[in-house]
């Protein structure tokens, strides 16, 4: 939680300002921005998927992470194992999660398509680690940006469409919460790969209107 | 590894997840209370939410629409009080460091609800 604090320092103020610059900026551009932001991302953990799929980690803090207690480890129920890490880093990890909040607050997406890349291969979080401090992150930074789009005339906010997303998000969520437990982090990591890849097209489609708007 | 592994984080992390899902379950209530009297009244859910300064009057006057807004409100509130609850947790802990953290993201967040009002 306290990596995630700091790098809510920086989502949050730029998602308000990606929330402001949505309510300027086409469908379609967005679109264009979103599904090049995806593909440098998947391109960038599946460049570094070698060294990650050992899930081997720096155990010594840089300057900036002692200073901030970023050490911890935690059983990884998969395998069994202890592992322990320290944050390396922050700085840059600081500096991109600024520009995943303007994403967030552009496109009303949580900002972990590119916080969990960044944590994972250039910060030296576990990929397990990773998803979930992002998750944490990214509740801070949507509502930042959620009441520029709760207070535009008219609202961006559809109450029809609240209540059956959240209850789906819930659920995802709780039951995805029981299986990171189980699941190996490499095959978490391929997964989240895939994940990025699949919206990336699906995205890359919308800006040549193929697939909604 | 070199120095130690700080377990308070366990407790820090157990109080503010509580909290959140709190947060949650109680939005997802009014949410679901706001449909079913939307349904009774004969009301259909309209198409956006209503400003805040209605908000309250609406509620007080038991309209449905109304406490699925409220429902939305808590949701979108609940991130904050989760950072609050944080640096409750840290000033008890005495971590100067993230006490400093915490409180200057909640003025972060404060701007940003301030900015996106006057917008």
């Amino acid at each position: 939680m306290r990596l995630g604090l700091v790098l809510a320092l920086a989502t949050a103020p730029s998602a308000v300002v990606g929330a402001l610059l949505a309510t300027q900026v086409s469908a379609r551009v967005l679109a264009a921005f979103f599904a090049l932001t995806l593909a440098a991302s998947a391109q960038r953990m599946l460049a570094t998927s070698k060294r990650a799929a050992t899930e081997t980690r720096h155990a010594q803090s840089d300057r900036e992470s002692s200073s901030l207690q970023f050490r911890s480890e935690y059983i990884d129920q998969a395998s069994g194992n202890k592992i322990q890490y320290a944050v390396r880093h922050v700085p840059v990890g600081v500096a991109t999660s600024a520009i995943a909040g303007l994403i967030s607050g552009m496109l009303g997406v949580g900002g972990g398509i590119v916080q969990v890349p960044v944590m994972n291969v250039v910060m030296n979080v576990p990929i397990k680690v990773a998803t979930t401090t992002s998750t944490y992150v990214i509740g801070i930074t949507a509502m930042a940006g959620a009441f520029v789009y709760y207070n535009h005339r008219p609202s961006y906010v559809d109450p029809a469409l609240t209540l059956p997303v959240t209850i789906g998000v819930f659920l995802g969520a709780s039951f995805g919460s029981i299986l990171i437990g189980r699941i190996r982090p490499t095959v978490l990591r391929n997964l989240f790969i895939a994940v990025l890849m699949v919206y990336a097209v699906q995205m890359a489609l919308r800006v040549f209107g193929i697939g909604g708007g | 590894m070199q120095g130690r592994i700080d377990k308070r984080n366990d407790s820090t992390d157990t109080h503010v997840g509580v909290l959140l899902l709190a947060g949650l379950l109680c939005s997802m209530a009014a949410m679901v209370a706001g449909v079913v009297l939307s349904l009774l009244q004969g009301r259909n859910l309209p198409a956006h939410v209503l400003p805040l300064t209605k908000v309250v009057a609406a509620l007080t006057a038991g309209r449905g629409p109304a406490f699925v807004d409220v429902g939305i409100l808590i949701l979108f509130a609940t991130p904050f009080f989760g950072v609050l609850a944080a640096l409750i947790e840290f000033s008890r802990q005495r971590d100067r460091a993230f006490v400093t953290v915490s409180a200057t993201l909640l003025v972060v967040l404060c701007a940003g609800f301030a900015v996106a009002t006057h917008s």
